[in-house]
């Protein structure tokens, strides 16, 4: 198979990540897929760190079991990561550095640090080195390195010929030190591979375009890992397309203000971490209860509280679900990849438009920060359906009959689908309050139990239309499966290559992974359900989010396979529950 | 920027919704705690950002809706159903607040005088910036000061410039007396402008183009 995964263990500010970005990216110019995953330092300068890239001609569906190759950059990042090296894969470290124990796999010396001192005679180029040590001994080849390099320090503000000189330098003298002094004893080489029209880019950038390309036009937000780069593209890019972006003073405000601006009839977003998300609970009651549309993302990081503010985990679920006090209609989703931060952030904004109400968007730290090479095609304007307008005539969009104008514009008309039709200030507005108290159909507050009661049901109609109206989840796999798989989020791709790896040991397995997960697709989940004998449900948490739902709503009893240390399923781990319930 | 010229009259202000919560003044929930005490973190910063809104807050020193508890304003040692041994906390300063984080008009008012009342929030409404009006409205179910008031209130010197923020701030920092009028006026530029400003040049977003940084 052409394709390989090299892991670079290092002290972060030593160029462990911004070398482990060059050779992704690299990679994915020159023709490859790519996928990465990295870890954080928990400080912000120094600490331990590892960029792990999975690189091949075929798409690439999950980080990889075990890395192929390790490049340590230390001793300590040797001590990290050795056991995780897969059997017979390559250790390539500098023997100044350590000298590593017997193992069962190849050992390459290469003197990183005295190469860029004596030779280039420029320490800050060590990274260039290993780099170049790569591209000799596994691949891409030198010139797609070179090709990132030069684009990177051109527009770098230490921009100058002679750092790009030595910078070149150190890439071809490592590059002939490896495939000069070293006889290489493994099998690991990137093949050829032909150019394609590909991006390559993380989740959040994926989202931030999606929400550029779905109009949103106002953001406002509070600072918070994982979610803080996603307010810093905004802030960039708002105002040059028209936008007005705002940083809150805290979550409150930042929600606060974005159901101010949709309440103008602006589509409107803020993006959020767990404990800026428990801020907002009381603003998405309001939400919902107003019927005002706003988008919310919630990159879920390790919790409870400040919990691992670096780290992975779905553990936002329930939450999500829940969060407000009340009976509180709202929807949920969550992304599978990188192209889905893209498509379903525009989804998001058609879902809270049409049925007027808070939807969250469950991305996560993994997904946030991931790379993929992604097909170009797969980032093309999407239609995004507008909010139902009231027409002053006595028609509506919708066709629902005549409304009184003016004073008793009744903004909360009940209606078959529960959707009303809005009204934004501007020429030719209809007045009207937005309550968070329990109203009748023009707003007016009302306490009445039988108001109470439609204006209920009203709400919660919308999301048995959106049911109805929202695409549905397909089955991945065998049509006749014994084994099913339901999983949710970033795990998509991890889960697919999990059940193509047990299809071809010959089991029979099917999975499904709903992107909509409020509202349910109620029929396509039980079908599934009933078409297997085992349901395997996999979550980054420790009790089972989704499998509590599953269990609630389905009575399904599932094989909970849950994995909470802050790292993400591996696909190896998820085969091995697929071999362990058959 | 849209500006909708519509020219409303107080009828279309009036709601036929009759408040029955209280028979006292009607004038419930939008007062001295919400704005100094669970909302003051969102006070502070609307006033920092000079947006052009006019804030008018009724000022009871009590919190009327939830029947009778301490509010921010209350004074030290103040008796209420939640601080039946007194009030422990000092008191918040509305004024003196307003003026330190820079709001570019502060006013006080009386609803015992509506006229005067009325007129300040016709100033603060032609305003240019954040207005900030401290509008003292006794509330006579729960915490009656109507008498004190009556005795405390006191216009603002006729010789007071309001330029001058120090001299405001003195105003504002006396206990005996309760200023009534204009402490501080200035014109300068609202967030909301500068913003508006910021995509003078803004195009139409061009998705191609914006993905090429990707490839
Ligand atoms: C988050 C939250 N906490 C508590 C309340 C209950 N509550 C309603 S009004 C109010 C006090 C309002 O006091 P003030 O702003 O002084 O207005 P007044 O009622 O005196 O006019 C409180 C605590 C609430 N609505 N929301
Ligand atoms: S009398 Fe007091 S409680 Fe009643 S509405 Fe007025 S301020 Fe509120």
């Amino acid at each position: 198979m052409n394709e390989i995964t090299i892991r670079i263990g290092g002290e972060s500010g030593e160029g462990t990540i911004s070398g482990g970005d060059i050779i992704a990216l690299g990679a994915a110019r020159w023709g490859y897929h790519v996928y990465t995953f990295r870890t954080f330092p928990a400080e912000i300068l120094g600490g331990p760190c590892m960029f792990q890239v999975r690189m091949g001609d075929q798409p690439i569906k999950s980080m990889g079991d075990y890395p192929d190759v390790l490049v340590c950059l230390n001793k300590e990042a040797y001590d990290r990561n050795i056991s995780e090296l897969r059997h017979g894969g390559v250790l390539v470290y500098d023997p100044a550095d350590f000298t590593p124990d017997a193992g069962d796999f190849i050992a390459y010396a290469v003197p990183f640090n005295e190469i860029a001192r004596k030779e280039v005679q420029l320490f800050q180029t060590k990274n260039m080195v290993m780099l170049g040590a790569i591209s000799g001994l596994f691949g891409p080849p030198l010139e797609a390195i070179v090709q990132v390099v030069e684009s990177k320090l051109s527009k770098s503000r230490k921009a100058n010929p002679i750092l790009m000189e030595k910078n070149m330098l150190a890439l071809e003298i490592a590059k002939k030190y490896v495939t000069q002094q070293l006889s290489k004893r493994d099998p690991f080489q990137l093949g050829p591979v032909e150019k394609a029209n590909r991006v390559v880019l993380n989740g959040n950038q994926a989202l931030v375009a999606g929400a550029l390309a779905a109009k949103c036009r106002y953001f406002a937000g509070y600072p918070i890992t994982p979610a803080s780069d996603i307010m810093e593209a905004l802030a960039k890019e708002l105002p040059q397309v028209g936008g007005t972006f705002m940083q809150a003073e805290d979550e409150i405000a930042a929600l606060a203000s974005v159901l101010g601006a949709s309440f103008g009839g602006v589509r409107s977003m803020t993006a959020t971490s767990g404990p800026g998300f428990s801020l907002m609970t009381e603003l998405i009651g309001y939400a919902s209860m107003a019927e005002i549309p706003a988008v919310i993302v919630d990159a879920q990081r390790a919790g409870p509280s400040t919990g691992m503010p670096t780290k992975m985990e779905q553990s936002d679920l329930s939450f999500a679900l829940n969060a407000s006090h009340g009976d509180t209609p709202r929807m949920v989703v969550a992304p599978a990849d990188v192209a889905d931060c893209y498509s379903l952030i525009i989804q998001a904004f058609s879902m809270a438009e049409r049925y007027q109400m808070p939807v969250i968007f469950l991305t996560d730290q993994s997904l946030t920060a991931r790379v993929e090479s992604v097909d170009r095609n797969a980032f093309k304007p999407m239609e995004i359906e507008g909010r139902i307008k009231f027409e002053a005539n006595g028609s509506s969009a919708n066709g629902n009959g005549a409304f009184q104008a003016e004073h008793s514009y009744s903004r909360y008309a009940y209606t078959a689908s529960g959707i009303s039709p809005s009204s934004a200030p501007g020429p030719g507005a209809m007045a009207y309050v937005a309550t968070g108290l329990e109203h009748d159909e023009r707003g007016h507050p009302d306490y009445e139990p039988e108001d109470h009661t439609a204006m209920m049901e009203k709400r919660y109609r919308k999301l048995d239309t959106a049911a109805e109206e929202l695409p549905k989840p397909q089955r991945y796999g065998d049509e006749d499966a014994t084994i099913g798989i339901i999983g949710w989020g970033s795990t998509e791709g991890t889960i697919q290559e999990a059940v193509d790896r047990a299809r071809e040991k010959g089991y029979k397995v099917a999975a499904l992974h709903p992107r909509i997960l409020s509202p349910l697709p109620d029929r396509t989940i039980r079908d599934f359900i009933r078409s297997v004998k085992t349901v395997i449900v996999p979550e980054c948490n420790y009790s089972g989010q989704l499998a509590n739902l599953l269990g609630a709503k389905y009575g399904l009893q599932a094989i909970r396979v849950n994995k909470f240390g802050g790292i993400p399923f591996t696909a190896g781990e998820i085969l091995r529950a697929i071999e362990e319930v058959s | 920027m849209i500006q909708t010229p519509v020219t409303l009259t107080p009828k279309d202000y009036k709601s036929e919704v009759k408040p029955t919560w209280c028979p006292g003044c009607g004038d419930f929930g939008v007062g001295d705690g919400d704005f100094f005490s669970i909302g003051v973190g969102h006070l502070v910063h609307a006033a920092l950002r000079n947006i052009d809104i006019t804030v008018v807050v009724m000022d009871n020193e009590t919190y009327g809706l939830t029947k009778g508890q301490t509010s921010p304003t209350s004074p030290h040692g103040h008796v209420t159903k939640s601080t039946p041994y007194g009030l422990l906390a000092s008191t918040f300063n509305p004024i003196a607040t307003a003026l330190t984080l820079n709001v570019s008009f502060v006013a006080r008012g009386y609803s015992a005088k509506p006229k005067e009342l009325a007129a300040l929030i016709e100033q603060g409404m032609t305003h240019h910036g954040f207005s900030f009006i401290h509008a003292l409205s006794p509330c006579p179910t729960f915490y009656n000061t109507f008498d004190a008031w009556d005795a405390s209130v006191t216009p603002i010197p006729a010789d007071h410039d309001p330029s001058d923020q120090m001299k405001a701030l003195g105003l504002a920092m006396d206990t005996e007396k309760q200023y009534m009028g204009i402490f501080y006026q200035e014109e300068r530029p609202t967030m909301d402008q500068a913003a508006h400003q910021l995509s003078q040049q803004a195009q139409e977003f061009d998705l191609d183009k914006y993905m090429a940084r990707y490839a």
